[in-house]
């Protein structure tokens, strides 16, 4: 039976901005799955609610779902890391994060106020180069690391209490533990698959509960 | 600190499985609601099954906070639970998986029998389930059960009776299949009122696997440990209709009582 219909009258309500949403504009890759667990981990350490594009429901198309989550989240992260050429394939850099990254920006400009973006990158000073429209942005330069994101959050989202990069490695290191399990559960080995977002978002979360606790304790 | 879980059914047999979340987690923080104002379930389509489902999960998650959310309702778990997965942030979790689950772990046969409601019956979502275990399923709607639970005759010599004759149907029918059942699955959330009456009645051999039972243990695995065990657990009950007699029949399925139960607007 179709359920479509009613599956999106039950989804679609009004757009409106969540104030602690982050959309995650990140290459999913699978050199790229521990930094993406640490975005996860660093944002439910600070209350903030991550998003990614494969996380929301519908058969839309992938940009109007993407274009519907900026508008939604409050916030959005855009990592530039993987503008080099790709050593798979036709060795084509992605510009799948630099296009999203231009959505937003639109989106922050027509709406003032009402989204704020930041830009990671793995490497510094290449974004002069790669991107230098955005020439006076100061990108958080992660080095492809775990810590390098966290203290990459912790950097952005300055005017939020957030817990110091060793407690949020503590969580990290509880999520990455239970990744393979979630896998299993979800039946899937595609840790970017909705499912598999939705079900760490949940681990990340109670990590993030049990670690703040014991440090209350 | 502690993890809020949302739990949902179209009614209040749901409580079942909050009473067994409850004595999984005790120091869990637990948010149940019951569409009583647009029950049964089971006599609307599979459209509008997953509309109202999903309004009630989106209840759960958007305005109570729930981080984790168990759908306490089979015919809901079996019509609407992509539905409900689609309308929400949050981890869903349905009756059906882990009752089958069990049913997988426990029966050396691999052939099993489920009695549930009429609609979970014509969904054969636990057949289906059963199936991607390998197992065999024999399902049974008895429909007769519900208003003897509601009733309150949990431990009456009618429903014994009933129970005992929907059993022999079922072993007569999985029998003349050339099949040898050692497991039957409460597939309702009713029923682990009866679950001493059913224990009672099936052949020495046959185990009894309490689905609300199952999906709490699920749930436990998946939520983690709680710290705080020893608290009391907090629960707040909403309900979109018939709030007393909610709070009358409530605690008996929930095995104390269930406090005031808000009354909450879902729309049509």
């Amino acid at each position: 039976m179709d359920l479509r219909k009613a599956e999106s009258s039950a989804k679609l309500s009004p757009l409106r901005v969540n104030p602690n949403a982050v959309f995650l504009n990140i290459p999913y890759d699978e050199d790229f799955r521990p930094l993406y667990l640490a975005y996860i981990v660093g944002l439910c350490m600070m209350d903030m609610k991550p998003w990614i594009a494969s996380g929301v429901p519908g058969g839309r198309r992938r940009l109007s779902r993407i274009l519907e989550l900026i508008q939604r989240c409050r916030y959005s992260i855009h990592d530039l890391s993987r503008v080099e050429l790709s050593p798979f394939g036709l060795g084509t850099p992605r510009f799948n994060m630099p296009l999203e990254l231009g959505m937003t920006i639109t989106w922050a400009e027509l709406k003032e106020k009402s989204h704020t973006w930041f830009v990671m990158e793995s490497a510094p000073r290449r974004l002069d180069q790669s991107t230098s429209d955005l020439g006076g942005t100061d990108p958080n330069i992660h080095f492809g690391t775990v810590e390098g994101v966290l203290s990459g959050l912790r950097s952005a989202f300055v005017h939020k209490s957030s817990p110091p990069v060793p407690k949020m490695l503590q969580a990290y290191r509880i999520v990455e533990s239970n990744v393979q399990k979630t896998l299993e559960d979800a039946g899937t080995h595609d840790i970017y698959a909705a499912s598999v977002f939705k079900e760490l978002c949940f681990v990340a979360l109670r990590a993030s509960q049990l670690t703040l606790l014991e440090e209350n304790q | 600190m502690t993890p809020t879980i949302g739990v949902f059914d179209s009614g209040f047999g749901g409580l079942t499985v909050l009473k067994a979340l409850m004595e999984r987690m005790p120091g869990a923080r637990f948010v149940f609601l019951g569409d009583t104002a647009r029950l049964p379930y089971g006599s609307k389509s599979q459209r509008t099954i997953a509309r109202y489902a999903a309004e009630s999960a989106q209840f759960l998650v958007n305005q109570q906070k729930a981080e984790f959310l168990v759908i306490a309702c089979n015919t809901a778990s079996a019509l609407a639970l992509d539905a409900i997965d689609s309308a929400v942030d949050v981890p869903v979790l349905g009756v059906i998986e882990p009752g089958a689950a069990a049913a997988a772990e426990h029966s050396k046969t691999g052939q099993v029998m489920v009695i549930a409601t009429e609609a979970t019956v014509q969904s054969h979502a636990y057949a289906a389930a059963c199936k991607r275990r390998g197992l065999h399923g024999v399902e049974k709607a008895c429909p007769l059960l519900v208003p003897l639970v509601e009733e309150g005759w949990t431990d009456h010599p009618v429903t014994a009776e009933v129970v005992r004759i929907y059993l022999e149907e079922l072993l007569k029918e999985a029998r003349g299949a050339g099949q040898t059942p050692d497991t039957l699955v409460l597939g309702c959330t009713h029923y682990p009122l009866l679950r001493g009456v059913f224990e009672r009645a099936v052949p020495e051999g046959v185990r009894v696997i309490d689905s609300a039972e199952a999906t709490a243990a699920e749930a436990a695995r998946r939520v983690g440990s709680v710290p705080g065990a020893a608290e009391e657990p907090r629960i707040r009950c909403f309900a979109t209709d018939s709030v007393e007699k909610f709070e009358r029949l409530g605690s008996r399925f929930l095995g104390m009582p269930v406090g005031r139960v808000e009354l909450v607007d879902l729309g049509g």
